[in-house]
């Protein structure tokens, strides 16, 4: 029963990993449809460190990280510590649009902040009367698509943070009461300290997220005004897939695995060092 | 004190009714920007319709490429979802049921791919199934979303681990064959989970934009994520004409949500009363 899992798992996952190892190792453009490669050792990573491209794509895209991990997290522990201590219609149709972008793609997403802040009709026709290109502007491209990734992100987050809300028991919160805790009190002495574990997922999980964000910038800048929003994944597609620098970009996609799995691994480690501390 | 709380309690709903204009308020104008003419939406952007008409929205059913999209879209989704909850079920089923040597080697086999995201194989998948020639196909899509299976196996060995043993042990003394005991007594139980995966891999499938725009660029096949991207520069100045390709990008995964989030509910329910 475990043969059609493995069936396509093999070859289209298992495979394309060992293969990509060994293109970045290689030079192979791509095009040319030959299958055998020209093997160069270490020679994309020697040109990848002293490619000012890379290095630029790798802060835009820790200044991504840098502006949306903070209001992710702390507008999805305010929002889900809301939806789960009342449970009146309002909370209910809060939590539904709040979980609503889940369902959405970063296509739309990104279409969405196009239209809300585009010159003709978004946003900045109700503050000037002269059209304002906020896109055009470097920062204010990476800002527009940090917002619409908050935007898009804070209902997945509140949704981890609502299962492990679940998992505090009642008693505790009525032991604080009996103490004479009030709700901030409560918040801060019950509700954080429980959390630290769920936080921390949540917090590698956002982080591994804006890492990985293609799909808004493809929709939204294209990388663009003059590479300003131009993150690594989007530096990675570029390479193998505009300018047809297939080995190189497997080169990237190795670096960009190698950030993804430290961060993965340290949240295996926080976790389990912790788990049991509180009760 | 009980002042106190009232305050708080002011603030709080204050605090839900503005987070929730601003969740739900870019949806909404988006539904009434589609039912908008152009010149309506340019004149008149934050504000009600004046004449509501439906004409982008017959115009995008009926003329152009919009249902070719849309059905690319839905097959590629149906396949992957009914491929992967099969998949995954019988894996988690046998992770759930047996241990040993190869057995566990397998599933932390598995467990990689939970660590390594999609777009680190990029260039190496795109080398074989244009190897295969399968570029330009759905297929070569589908295969790429049928391989993605390790989050869900897990899901589902986890919540076969939660079934007590016991019912299924019962059954094989009353005669019943291993299979039976999958298929007519774990796999009925394990209905929220399923739900679960289904959702998951529905959304992943019907949002994903990368593996389409790597591997088709044919705009016959085209998924509807490419499709309104296509849209955004085709109809570069109407704006009404775009926000009803947008409405219909984004129900399907959210009707599919809705009905099944209170599958899920029915399903907890109904598995708490059989046991």
């Amino acid at each position: 029963m475990l043969v059609p899992a493995l069936f396509f798992y093999i070859p289209f996952f298992v495979i394309p990993i060992v293969l990509g190892l060994a293109l970045s190792f290689a030079d192979w453009s791509g095009i040319s449809g030959s299958l055998s490669l020209g093997w160069n050792g270490i020679e994309n990573y020697v040109e990848l460190a002293n490619d000012r491209k890379f290095w630029s794509s790798l802060r835009i895209t820790f200044k991504f990280v840098a502006m949306t991990v903070a209001p992710i997290l702390i507008f999805s522990l305010l929002l889900s510590n809301a939806i789960h201590s009342s449970l009146s219609l309002l909370s209910e149709t809060v939590k539904i649009a709040i979980l609503t972008p889940i369902a959405m793609s970063a296509v739309s997403i990104g279409i969405l902040a196009t239209f809300f802040f585009s010159p003709t009709i978004g946003i900045p026709t109700l503050i000037s009367d002269r059209p304002v290109d906020i896109f055009a502007d470097p920062n204010g491209a990476l800002v527009t698509i940090a917002i619409a990734h908050i935007w898009g992100g804070v209902g997945f987050s509140t949704f981890i943070y609502l299962a492990g809300l679940q998992a505090i028991p009642e008693v505790l919160y009525e032991a604080a009461k009996i103490d004479g805790a009030n709700v901030f009190p409560r918040f801060w002495k019950v509700t954080v300290p429980l959390l630290r574990e769920t936080t921390i997922i949540n917090l590698i999980l956002i982080v591994i997220i804006a890492f990985r964000s293609f799909g808004l910038i493809y929709t939204m800048t294209r990388g663009g005004p003059y590479r300003a929003t131009e993150v690594l994944s989007f530096f990675m597609y570029k390479q193998a897939f505009v300018s047809f620098r297939m080995s190189y970009g497997s080169a990237v996609a190795v670096i960009l695995f190698l950030i993804i799995l430290a961060l993965t691994l340290f949240q295996l480690r926080a976790t389990r060092s912790g788990s049991s501390k509180f009760y | 004190m009980n002042e106190n709380y009232r305050i708080l309690q002011i603030i709080k709903v204050i605090i839900y009714i503005f987070l929730l204009f601003i969740m739900a308020y870019p949806l909404f104008w988006v539904v009434v920007s589609s039912v908008k003419t152009n010149a309506d939406l340019v004149a008149n952007p934050f504000g009600l319709p004046v004449n509501p008409q439906f004409e982008n929205i017959t115009k995008l059913w009926l003329e152009g490429d919009f249902p070719n999209y849309f059905l690319n879209s839905l097959v590629i989704s149906i396949i992957t979802v009914v491929g992967i909850v099969s998949m995954s079920t019988m894996a988690g089923y046998v992770f759930a049921q047996r241990k040993g040597g190869v057995i566990n080697f397998l599933f932390i086999f598995f467990l990689i791919g939970l660590m390594i995201p999609g777009e680190v194989v990029i260039v190496p998948v795109f080398r074989i199934i244009a190897w295969l020639e399968l570029r330009n196909t759905l297929t070569g899509v589908i295969l790429v979303y049928l391989a993605g299976t390790s989050f869900s196996i897990i899901i589902m060995r986890t919540y076969f681990l939660s079934i007590p043993k016991e019912i299924g042990e019962a059954a094989l003394v009353d005669g019943a064959s291993e299979f039976a005991v999958f298929y007519r007594i774990y796999l009925p139980l394990s209905a929220p989970a399923m739900v679960t995966i289904a959702i998951f891999a529905f959304f992943s499938s019907w949002n994903d934009l990368l593996w389409p725009l790597i591997l088709i660029q044919d705009t016959d096949s085209f998924t509807l994520q490419q499709g309104v991207l296509r849209f955004q520069d085709e109809f570069t100045i109407d704006w009404s004409m775009r926000s009803a390709g947008l409405v219909f990008s984004i129900l399907p995964p959210l009707i599919f949500y809705l009905i099944f989030n209170r599958g899920i509910q029915k399903g907890l329910t109904a598995g708490a009363i059989k046991i």
